[in-house]
C-alpha cells in the first residue's frame, strides 16, 4: 500500500496523509491491527516535517482510525473502518447549525452569535489541535 | 603447543596475510570502486541526470572536482607503502613480539588504508545532503508499511551476535576473576565493546531502518540498501565479539606471537562484511537510475 502526496496541492499535506489512509481503510488496503510506519519513517520517505506526520497521526488517532501502542508502534485501530465513515467536519456543522438556531430563536443577532462564537474558540483547551 | 610451530612458518602466515590486507583493501577495493564510478559516469551523466549531481555537493562523480583522482592515487601510494613496509620486514628479519604488541603496527597501516574510504564516506554523505536539499519533486509516495529489522536480515544472524557478545562478557568476566582484582583497564574494555554495540543498534533503529538519505532512491534500491546496512551492523558486531574472544584465548594460553596475525584477518573481515558486502548487495547495473532523471524525461 502505497501513499502519495502532493506538495503543490490547495489541500494540506496533512490532510492528503489523513484522506488517503481513511480512503485505504475503507477500500480494504489497510486492515485493522496492521502495522504503520513510524512518524519519523514516513517523514523520511516523504521528505517531509515529522511534524506534518505527527499531525495527520494524531488526526487519525482522534478520529479512531489508528491506535498507537507504546514503543511497539502504530496500527490500524480495530473500529478504524466504523470510524472512517464519522464525518467529523458534518457532525461539528450540524451541532453550529443546531446552536446557530436556538441562539436565533432567542433573539441574538448574528453579530452577537459572531462574538459569541469567536469567544468561546478563544478558550484555551487541554490537547488542542491547532 | 604453539612452541612446535616453526618461527618461519608463523612468519610465512603473517607476510602472507599483510601482504593480503594491502592488496585487499588498498588494491581490490579501490579499484572495484573506481570501477562503479566510472560506470556511473559514462553510462548516467549529468546532462541525463542532473538530480545525481546536486550542486551544493563536492560530489565524487563531479569531473571537475579531482577527488576521484584522488582517491585512485592516494590508494595506490599507500598501497606501495604497504608493500615498502613489507620488503622492509623481510630484509631487517622482524619478527612478531612473543609477547604480543606489534599488531599496533598492523592497526596503524590499515589506519592509513581507512583514509580513502573515509574521504569517499564524506563525499557520499554530502553528495545525499545536496540531493536531499535539491529534492523539489512535487508528488512523493512512500510504502505505508514499517521497516522492520527481521525483514532485512535473518533472526539467526542477530541472535549469533547477542550470543556471540554474550560469550565474549562471560569469558572476559571469567578470565578477569582469575588474575584477580579489576583494573581500571579491564572497565575500559568491557564499556568500549558495550558501547560498540549500544552504538550499532543504534544506527540500526534511528538510521538504517528509518532514514531515506537519498530522496531520489526507489524503494526497491533503497530496500537493498537498509538490507546491506543492517546485514553490515550485525555482522559487524559478531566479528568484534569473536575477535574479543580470540585475543582472550591468545593472552591466556601464550600465542600472543600471532596477534597481528589475527588482528589483520580481523580488519579485513570487517571490511569483507561491511563496505565490500554493502558493493556487492547493490550492483550498480541493477541500481534504477532513471529516478536521477528530470521529473519530464522519467517514465510514468
Amino acid at each position: 500500500m502505497k501513499v502519495t502526496i502532493d506538495v503543490e496541492s490547495e489541500e494540506p499535506l496533512f490532510g492528503q496523509l489523513v484522506g488517503q489512509i481513511k480512503q485505504a481503510v475503507q477500500a480494504g488496503q489497510l486492515v485493522p491491527e496492521q502495522a504503520l510506519p513510524s512518524i519519523r519513517q514516513l517523514a523520511s520517505d516523504l521528505s517531509l516535517n515529522n511534524k506534518t506526520v505527527a499531525k495527520a497521526y494524531k488526526l487519525l488517532e482522534r478520529d479512531g482510525v489508528i491506535q498507537t501502542k507504546g514503543y511497539r508502534g502504530t496500527f490500524v485501530h480495530l473500529d478504524a473502518l466504523k470510524n472512517c465513515t464519522v464525518d467529523l467536519p458534518a457532525l461539528v456543522q450540524a451541532k453550529l447549525e443546531d446552536a446557530v438556531k436556538a441562539s436565533r430563536a432567542a433573539g441574538a443577532t448574528d453579530s452577537e452569535i459572531r462574538i459569541a462564537f469567536s469567544q468561546v474558540l478563544q478558550t484555551p483547551k487541554m490537547g488542542e489541535i491547532k | 603447543m604453539i612452541e612446535n610451530i616453526p618461527m618461519n612458518f608463523m612468519l610465512a602466515i603473517f607476510y602472507v596475510v599483510f601482504a593480503t590486507q594491502i592488496l585487499f583493501v588498498s588494491v581490490y577495493l579501490p579499484a572495484k570502486t573506481l570501477k562503479r564510478i566510472d560506470f556511473v559516469r559514462k553510462n548516467f551523466p549529468r546532462e541525463t541526470h542532473p538530480n545525481l549531481y546536486p550542486e551544493v555537493a563536492s560530489s565524487l562523480f563531479s569531473n571537475s572536482s579531482g577527488l576521484r583522482v584522488v582517491y585512485r592515487y592516494a590508494n595506490r601510494i599507500i598501497a606501495l607503502v604497504g608493500f615498502a613496509i613489507l620488503v622492509a620486514m623481510f630484509a631487517t628479519g622482524f619478527e612478531p613480539h612473543p609477547l604480543g604488541g606489534s599488531e599496533v603496527g598492523v592497526m596503524l597501516y590499515f589506519t592509513l588504508q581507512a583514509l580513502p574510504i573515509i574521504i569517499l564516506s564524506i563525499c557520499e554523505y554530502e553528495q545525499s545532503k545536496g540531493m536531499r536539499l535539491a529534492f523539489k519533486k512535487a508528488k512523493r509516495s512512500a510504502d505505508l508499511a514499517p521497516r522492520r529489522l527481521f525483514d532485512f536480515i535473518s533472526p539467526a544472524w542477530v541472535i549469533a551476535a547477542v550470543i556471540a557478545y554474550f560469550c565474549w562478557l562471560g569469558l572476559f568476566i571469567y578470565d578477569t576473576n582469575l588474575d584477580g582484582p579489576w583494573q581500571t583497564n579491564h572497565y575500559i574494555s568491557v564499556l568500549i565493546i558495550s558501547l560498540l554495540n549500544v552504538g550499532y543498534v543504534f544506527y540500526i533503529a534511528r538510521i538504517a531502518l528509518v532514514k531515506k538519505q537519498d530522496p531520489f532512491k526507489s524503494a526497491k534500491d533503497h530496500n537493498k540498501q537498509v538490507s546491506a546496512a543492517v546485514k553490515t551492523m550485525v555482522f559487524s558486531s559478531t566479528i568484534v565479539s569473536l575477535f574479543s574472544i580470540l585475543t582472550i584465548a591468545a593472552d591466556r594460553y601464550g600465542f600472543e606471537i600471532l596477534d597481528p596475525v589475527m588482528t589483520s584477518i580481523f580488519l579485513q573481515a570487517c571490511l569483507l562484511f561491511g563496505y565490500n558486502l554493502v558493493l556487492n548487495m547493490q550492483p550498480v547495473d541493477e541500481l534504477d537510475f532513471d529516478v536521477y532523471k528530470n521529473v519530464a524525461d522519467q517514465p510514468s
